[in-house]
């Protein structure tokens, strides 16, 4: 046995067989703090460079989206739902930062393969920093929503206290996108096959949430609690329903359909899956991290 | 006091010769055919210590084992059994321009490239004068790395390399770059380093390069240590080896 104090002062590389220090890597990461902060700024100076618009075209596309769901949704929807735009905007935005997250995600570390093959530093901090990336534009789309919001006269009669829900949603979900994306970043390096099923499971999972439709057409079929298990589209309408009220639907004959509430006890689960997910991720990527540093 | 410290080390690669996509490793899977693996001995028990300020080149053919040792001691990869214990703050030079981004300018690249070599941000901003006039690229600074030449590139990146002020230089054939001037600067440079101590592992199959910096060669051979001394000596072993 070796006394720790032999190795003050030294950096150590050596064959472990004593598995994974989960507490050792998340103390190093925080050390890493500067790299981090850099690896952020390039990334959002590649995203906005180049063009003149910069931000406003990566609103552009979103917009698009709003716009063409709301006048397709006036088509299908029986009944006119009131202020369904502002329902859209808010949803597509979360949409776009849950795309972005993954799918950027999943790429993180091969597309930093040229680092990662050079320089030491702790490899999880790549989806780390493509996810704080993602995030940061989605607080400037955040400020569109609420000026939309505005916009459209929802606010300031709809606003309440349950504005600040968007905190501990914003947080939780975040969480659960870094853990997919650690298990995503990690089987990409082995099989560049994950990237194009991502993406199709993507266009997927878009129908599954409540963004073309609002949940009170599932919870009219009684679905609810099983489309609920779903931890994306719990934080989806728990997104919703701190922006605004539950919206008033209607069904054929006019009769209004029973709104949905806040979800709690969904919530609470989905945080819970949030977090686990994020250890289970993390532990894994942290077990294969020098396996991934020799494949790339 | 020794600076870098290898003990009874060998590395191992698992090569998989099956290498296709998740489709055919599937199918593979079904058919009970698992991926071949293949181990490879990168480097067999290799032990050696090296003091503070000594300058030791790496010889060797190719594919003996050079670049593996030096990205082991920057810990690119882990060692499969023993251990490396190197002190201080190692500064790599595996491949100049590594970490640049081709769309960022000459000092976009400079922060960016320096604290992905670990110096803190402000370190940085009093070092880039210096780093802007070791490159010689005052006029071009400003300019996006991708109108570049490959010489200017290695110029910065050799220059923000040397303003890490490191304990431990790891050096990988980058110096064959660059015109004769910028070469005689570098080996100023090294110099310079070894003057203040610092600690240097280069590795080339320039003959007369690794003579004239190191105090002492290790010639790896077929993935083990065959000579470990004094440079003329190592170095002498070795050309007659050479001259078949």
């Amino acid at each position: 046995m070796k006394s720790i104090s032999s190795d003050a002062g030294w950096v150590v590389n050596e064959a472990q067989p004593n598995g994974v220090q989960l507490f050792a890597s998340l103390r190093e990461i925080w050390q890493y703090r500067p790299l981090i902060f850099e690896l952020v700024r390039r990334d959002l100076k590649v995203r906005y460079k180049n063009s003149i618009g910069g931000i406003a075209w990566s609103l552009f596309n979103p917009l698009m989206q709003v716009f063409v769901i709301t006048v397709v949704m006036k088509f299908l929807l029986p009944r006119p739902v009131e202020n369904y735009s502002a329902y859209v905007f808010g949803a597509i935005f979360l949409w776009s930062l849950i795309q972005a997250s993954l799918l950027d995600g999943c790429v993180s570390v091969l597309q930093n393969a040229q680092l990662v093959r050079k320089i030491y530093f702790p490899r999880a901090i790549l989806p780390l920093t493509t996810l704080l990336g993602s995030f940061f534009h989605f607080g400037i789309s955040f400020v569109f929503i609420i000026i939309y919001l505005f916009i459209v006269r929802a606010y300031p009669e709809h606003w309440s206290w349950r504005f600040f829900l968007v905190v501990p949603v914003i947080f939780f979900l975040m969480v659960l996108c870094l853990g997919i994306s650690y298990f995503l970043a990690y089987l990409n390096v082995f099989y560049e096959d994950v990237r194009f099923i991502l993406s199709a499971f993507m266009g997927l999972l878009f129908y599954a949430l409540p963004i073309l439709y609002p949940v009170e057409k599932v919870a009219e079929k009684g679905l609810l609690d099983l489309y609920l298990l779903n931890p994306i589209a719990t934080f989806l309408v728990m997104f919703q329903r701190a922006l605004m009220p539950p919206p008033v639907v209607q069904d054929a004959f006019g009769n209004q359909i029973p709104s949905v509430g806040t979800p709690w006890g969904h919530f609470a689960i989905a945080c819970l899956v949030s977090t686990l997910t994020l250890i289970a991720g993390f532990a894994l990527f942290e077990k294969n991290k020098w396996q991934i540093g020799e494949r790339l | 006091m020794n600076s870098i410290e290898v003990e009874n080390m060998t590395k191992v690669f698992k090569v998989l010769h099956r290498q296709g996509t998740m489709k055919s490793e599937m199918l593979n899977l079904l058919r009970f055919r698992l991926p071949r693996r293949e181990e490879f001995v990168a480097l067999r028990d290799i032990s050696f210590s090296v003091p503070q300020g000594q300058t030791v080149g790496v010889i060797g053919r190719n594919g003996s084992g050079k670049s593996t040792l030096l990205a082991l001691l920057a810990r690119i990869y882990r060692p499969t059994v023993g251990r490396i214990r190197v002190r201080g703050r190692i500064a790599t030079l595996l491949e100049l321009g590594a970490g640049f981004n081709t769309e960022f300018t000459g000092i976009e690249n400079v922060f960016l490239n320096g604290v992905i070599l670990g110096v803190p941000r402000d370190e940085l901003e009093r070092s880039l004068p210096g780093i802007i006039e070791f490159a010689e690229l005052e006029e071009f600074i400003d300019t996006p790395v991708k109108h570049y030449s490959s010489g200017m590139i290695t110029r910065l990146g050799f220059a923000v390399a040397v303003h890490v002020r490191p304990d431990v230089l790891l050096v990988d054939e980058v110096l064959a770059v660059g015109d004769y001037r910028f070469q005689e600067k570098c080996y100023a440079k090294i110099e310079e380093f070894k003057k203040q101590g610092v600690t240097i592992f280069f590795v080339s199959h320039d003959m007369r390069a690794i003579q004239r910096v190191s105090d002492r060669v290790l010639w790896i051979d077929q993935h083990v240590v065959r000579a470990d001394g004094p440079a003329q000596e190592v170095i002498a072993q070795y050309n007659d080896s050479q001259a078949v």
